[in-house]
C-alpha cells in the first residue's frame, strides 16, 4: 500500500509537468491559428499511426533511453553528468573501430565486441572528469561539459587523419561490417532496431544494481552524505569515480547503438544531441531506471510525431521543442523548490539541535 | 498580588495532537516567570497563544485581570504584550534604528525622519542599559546583538510583557550573563518577563517562578526557590532520571584496546596535535576533557582511521592502523558515534534499516556475493528498533524523519550491538533531551561492564565527571593532566582547560 502511494506521489510531478506542456503546446499552436486538437492528433498519428511510425518511435527511444540512463546513474551518486554527448561521441566511435576494422568474425562474437567497446569508449572518456573531481575536487557540471567539445575535435580528428573511409563523398569511416550491425525484426511495415531489447534490459540491470547489490548501496550512500559514507568506511571517491564510469560507459552505448544499429557509418560532426536530451530524460524521472524507459518514449514520441505534425496540420515543429523547454522548467522549478525546503529543515533542526545543547 | 496575563484553561488542539490540553497559568507582575518542557511539550504553542498567533481551541486569556481575545499579533502588541521569538525577525540590510521603529516610523508619510528615529533608539538604550549603535546594520552585528535589538524593538512599542522564546539557545557564556542582568533590570523596572527554555541550570537562575509542561499538560508552577535540579527534571520527564549510567561492575582492565604514542599533527603552521600519549584499556572509560578547539576533533579523525598524515604510534586493539583505511579499521573492533549525527553518523534520506546497516553493509550476513541480503537486514533492523526502543512508524522510515533522540539511537544501535573492543564516542548526547542523554549513558557504561573499552570526548565537564573511570585534559592540542576518579575535582580541571596549570606528574 505504502509503496503505491510513494510511487504515485513520486508520479505527481512529472504527470503535471506533462500536462503543462501540452497546455502550453495548444496555446502555441493557437497563436498561430491552428487547431491544438488536429495537431495533437497528427502528432500521435505521426508517432503511432503506421508500423513505419511505431518503428521509428521505438528505433529512436534507443539512444534516449541509454543516456537517460547514463544521467540517471550519476545522479544517484549527486553528479551532474553533462558529458553524456561526448562520452556518447566517443562511444560511437569505439564502436565504429571494432566494427570496421575487425574482420571475418561471426556476428555472436563481432556484435557483442562492438558494443563492449562503444561501452568502454565513453566510460573511459568519463574517467577524465571523475579523476579530476577526486583528485582535485573539480565541479562535475564544468568538467563534464568542457570534455564535450574536446570529444567532438578528437574524434573529427582520427576520423579525418587515420581513419579515413578509403572513399566517400564526405569525410566518415568505413561502413561498419555487416556482422556487427544490430538486427532489425521485420515483420510487415515494422521494422524495429532489437537494440530496443537491449536498452530495456540495461534499465532493468541498473534497477537491479542500485536496489539489490552492495555497490548500488554505496553510490547512492555517497551521494547521500558523503561525509557520513567516509567515516563508515564508503569511500565517496571510489563511489564517484565508479558512477561516472558507469554513466560514460552507458552514454558510449547510446552512440554504439546509432551507428552499429542506425547509421552504420560515422561520419566527421557526429553529434546527435541525444547526450543533451539525455538530462531532461533522466531528472523527468527522478533517475529511476525504468522511469526513464517511459520518459525516453515521451521525448521519442515528441520528436518522431512532429515531423507529421508539420507536414500535414502545418504546426511548426520547434512547438515540440517549447513544450521539452516546459516540462525541463518545471523539473528545475521543482529541484529548486526541494532544495529551498531541504536548506530551511536543515536550519530548523540545526536551531532546535543548538538549542538543546547543553540543555540539561 | 496582581496578574500580568494568565491562560486559563487553555487547549489547542492541531487535529488528534493536543498541543496545549487544559493548561492555567498565573504570571505575577514584575516577575520572571518561566516555562520548562522537553521538546515537543506543548511550550511554544502555549506561547503563541498568549501572543495571538493561535487562537486557543478551548479557554480563554487574561491581561491584567481582564478578559481578552487576541485574534492577532496585533492585538497582543496593542495590549502591551512582546515576544523574542528564537529566529529573529529583523531585516537584515537595514540598520538597528531603522529595525527598531519599523512599522511605527516617525516622520512624514514619505520620508523617515532618521535622526529623531536615531535619538529616540539611543534614548531607549540608555533607559534599559541595553547598549547597542543604532547605525549599525543588522547583518553586521553578533546574534548576542540582534537578540538585544529584538528586545529594544518590543520595547519601543511599549511593552510590559516580554516572551522570550529559547533566548539563550544562540548566545555564548557571557552574553548569557549579559542577557540575564538585562532582565533583572527590566524586572526591576516594574516589567515583566516570560522566558521559555529547557536549560534547568539557567531557569534556576534567572526566575522567580517556573511552570512545568510535559505533553500537552500542565505538570505543575512552583516557585523557584522550593526546587532543584532533580526535581525539576523529574517532573519534566515524568519519573527519575540517573544519569551517567547505571551500576558500575567492577571490571578486570587488562587489554589496551586505544594506545596512542607521541602523536602529533601540524595543521597549517600549528600543531593541532602535540606529542600526545593517551591509553584506553578494556571495561574503563576515558574522558577527554577541554574546550572545543584544542585538538580533540582532530584526535577522533585519527582514532577513526580517515586523517593520516600524523607522525607517532596509533595502535587500536593492539594494531597499527596508519596503513589501515576506515573500514578496516572498524572492521577489527572499533565502534564510532561521531559528533555530528547529520554530517557524520547518518544518510538522512536512507531509511532506518539503511542507515543501521551502513558501514556494515558489505559482509554477511547482510550482503553475499556483492547483492544485499533483505531478509537479514531487516530482521537486524527490527531487532535493534526493540531492543533501543527506537520511536519509528517503521523500519522503512527515512532516517530524516525521527527526533534528534531516536537517530543517535540508530547510531547506538549500530556501532554498539555487535560488541566492539573499542568504541570512540564523540559528544554522543549533544542536543538530545534528558530521557535520550541517560539512554545513552546506561548504553556507554553497560558497554563498560562487558568489558570495552571507551574514549569519551565531550565538552560537557558534567557528563565526563559522571562516567569516566579516568580522564585527560586537553589544552592547545596537549595532554595538559591525567587523573583517577577518585582525584576528579572540577575547579582543578577546569583551570587545566583553561591552561593556567599543568597537573602535577601523574603515572
Amino acid at each position: 500500500m505504502d509503496k503505491i502511494k510513494k510511487t504515485c506521489s513520486e508520479l505527481k510531478m512529472p504527470l503535471i509537468a506533462i500536462a503543462f506542456a501540452f497546455v502550453f503546446g495548444s496555446l502555441l499552436i493557437l497563436s498561430t491559428g491552428k487547431n491544438p486538437i488536429e495537431a495533437y492528433s497528427a502528432l500521435f498519428r505521426g508517432a503511432f499511426g503506421s508500423p513505419a511510425a511505431i518503428s521509428q518511435t521505438l528505433n529512436k527511444a534507443i539512444p534516449l533511453i541509454f543516456t537517460g540512463l547514463s544521467v540517471s546513474i550519476a545522479y544517484q551518486c549527486k553528479s551532474l553528468n553533462i558529458g553524456g554527448e561526448g562520452q556518447l561521441v566517443f562511444g560511437a566511435f569505439g564502436a565504429s573501430l571494432v566494427g570496421v576494422y575487425l574482420k571475418g568474425l561471426p556476428m555472436l562474437v563481432h556484435l557483442p565486441l562492438a558494443i563492449l567497446a562503444g561501452f568502454i569508449f565513453g566510460g573511459l572518456w568519463a574517467v577524465i572528469p571523475g579523476l579530476l573531481k577526486i583528485k582535485k575536487d573539480v565541479n562535475t557540471v564544468i568538467s563534464t561539459i568542457m570534455m564535450n567539445y574536446v570529444a567532438f575535435s578528437v574524434v573529427s580528428f582520427l576520423i579525418n587523419t587515420y581513419f579515413k573511409a578509403d572513399k566517400s563523398d564526405f569525410v566518415a569511416m568505413n561502413w561498419v561490417e555487416t556482422t556487427a550491425r544490430i538486427p532489425f525484426i521485420q515483420n510487415g511495415g515494422l521494422r524495429i532496431c532489437i537494440g530496443i531489447i537491449f536498452a530495456i534490459i540495461a534499465a532493468i540491470i541498473l534497477r537491479i544494481l542500485l536496489q539489490k547489490t552492495v555497490l548500488g548501496y554505496e553510490i547512492k550512500a555517497v551521494g547521500g552524505n558523503q561525509n557520513a559514507s567516509n567515516s563508515n568506511g564508503i569511500s565517496s571517491k571510489k563511489n564517484i569515480l565508479i558512477s561516472l564510469i558507469i554513466s560514460g560507459g552507458l552514454a558510449g552505448l547510446a552512440g554504439a547503438m546509432d551507428i552499429l544499429g542506425n547509421s552504420g557509418k560515422l561520419y566527421d560532426g557526429y553529434n546527435p544531441g541525444y547526450g543533451f536530451d539525455g538530462i531532461p530524460i533522466a531528472l523527468l524521472a527522478k533517475g529511476n531506471p525504468v522511469g526513464v524507459i517511459l520518459t525516453a518514449l515521451l521525448f521519442s514520441v515528441l520528436r518522431t510525431g512532429a515531423v507529421t505534425m508539420q507536414t500535414s496540420v502545418g504546426v511548426s515543429r520547434t512547438i515540440v521543442d517549447a513544450m521539452q523547454g516546459v516540462i525541463i522548467l518545471f523539473i528545475a522549478a521543482e529541484y529548486i523548490f526541494t532544495i529551498y525546503k531541504k536548506a530551511r529543515l536543515n536550519r530548523t533542526k540545526m536551531i532546535e539541535e543548538k538549542k538543546l545543547e547543553g540543555a540539561q | 498580588m496582581t496578574y500580568a496575563i494568565e491562560a486559563i484553561n487553555v487547549c489547542k488542539y492541531f487535529g488528534n495532537l493536543k498541543a496545549n490540553d487544559d493548561i492555567t497559568i498565573h504570571v505575577e507582575k514584575g516577575t520572571v516567570h518561566a516555562i520548562c518542557g522537553e521538546n515537543g511539550a506543548g511550550k511554544s504553542t502555549l506561547m503563541n497563544v498568549l501572543y495571538g498567533l493561535y487562537l486557543p481551541t478551548a479557554g480563554h486569556i487574561r491581561i491584567n485581570e481582564e478578559d481578552v481575545s487576541l485574534k492577532n499579533p496585533k492585538d497582543a502588541i496593542e495590549r502591551g504584550i512582546g515576544m523574542v521569538h528564537q529566529h529573529f525577525m529583523l531585516i537584515q540590510n537595514l540598520t538597528i534604528a531603522e529595525n527598531i521603529v519599523l512599522g511605527q516610523e516617525t516622520g512624514t508619510k514619505l520620508f523617515l525622519d532618521r535622526k529623531k528615529a536615531i535619538k529616540e533608539v539611543e534614548e531607549l538604550c540608555e533607559k534599559y542599559n541595553l547598549h547597542v549603535d543604532p547605525k549599525a546594520r543588522v547583518d553586521e552585528i553578533t546574534v548576542g546583538m540582534q537578540q538585544r535589538v529584538e528586545i529594544l524593538k518590543a520595547l519601543y512599542r511599549g511593552v510590559d510583557l516580554l516572551i522570550l522564546d529559547e533566548p539563550t539557545a544562540v548566545l555564548a557564556p557571557q552574553e548569557i550573563e549579559e542577557l540575564f542582568e538585562n532582565i533583572r533590570l527590566l524586572v526591576s523596572k516594574g516589567k515583566t518577563v516570560i522566558i521559555i527554555t529547557h536549560k534547568l541550570n539557567e531557569v534556576l537562575e534567572i526566575s522567580n517562578r517556573i511552570s512545568v509542561l510535559r505533553l500537552g499538560k500542565l505538570i505543575g508552577t512552583v516557585n523557584t526557590n522550593e526546587v532543584d535540579e532533580s526535581k525539576l527534571t523529574q517532573m519534566m520527564v515524568g519519573r527519575d532520571v540517573v544519569l551517567g549510567g547505571r551500576e558500575r561492575k567492577e571490571t578486570i582492565k587488562k587489554d589496551e584496546v586505544l594506545k596512542i604514542e607521541n602523536l602529533s599533527l601540524t595543521k597549517g603552521h600549528h600543531k593541532a596535535l602535540d606529542e600526545i600519549n593517551i591509553d584506553v584499556k578494556s571495561g574503563e572509560i576515558v574522558g577527554i576533557a577541554g574546550i572545543d578547539g584544542n585538538g580533540q576533533s582532530e584526535l577522533i579523525e585519527i582514532v577513526s582511521g580517515l586523517l593520516k598524515h600524523y607522525t607517532g604510534e596509533v595502535e587500536v586493539n593492539g594494531e597499527n592502523i596508519k596503513r589501515k583505511n576506515v573500514r578496516k579499521v572498524r572492521a577489527d573492533g572499533l565502534g564510532y558515534i561521531p559528533e555530528d549525527r547529520h554530517r557524520d553518523g547518518l544518510v538522512l534520506d536512507y531509511s532506518v534499516a539503511e542507515n543501521m546497516i551502513l558501514g556494515q553493509h558489505y559482509h554477511e550476513p547482510f550482503a553475499k556475493n556483492y547483492f544485499l541480503k533483505f531478509n537479514a537486514i531487516n530482521d537486524f533492523a527490527e531487532q535493534n528498533i526493540k531492543d533501543f526502543d527506537i520511536r519509528t512508524m517503521s523500519k522503512d522510515s527515512l532516517a530524516s524523519t525521527l527526533s534528534g533522540g531516536n537517530q543517535q539511537k540508530i547510531i547506538l544501535a549500530r556501532e554498539t550491538c555487535n560488541k566492539p573492543k573499542f568504541i570512540l564516542a564523540s559528544q554522543p548526547t549533544r542536543g538530545l533531551d534528558v530521557g535520550a542523554i541517560e539512554f545513552v549513558h546506561n548504553t556507554l557504561v553497560e558497554a563498560r561492564n562487558n568489558e570495552q573499552g571507551i574514549l569519551l570526548v565531550s565538552f560537557e565537564l558534567d557528563e565526563i565527571l559522571a562516567l569516566c573511570d579516568r580522564l585527560y585534559v586537553f589544552h592547545m592540542g596537549k595532554v595538559v593532566g591525567e587523573l583517577k576518579k577518585e582525584e576528579f575535582d572540577v575547579e582543578e580541571i577546569g583551570k587545566m582547560m583553561l591552561g593556567l596549570r599543568e597537573a602535577k606528574a601523574n603515572g
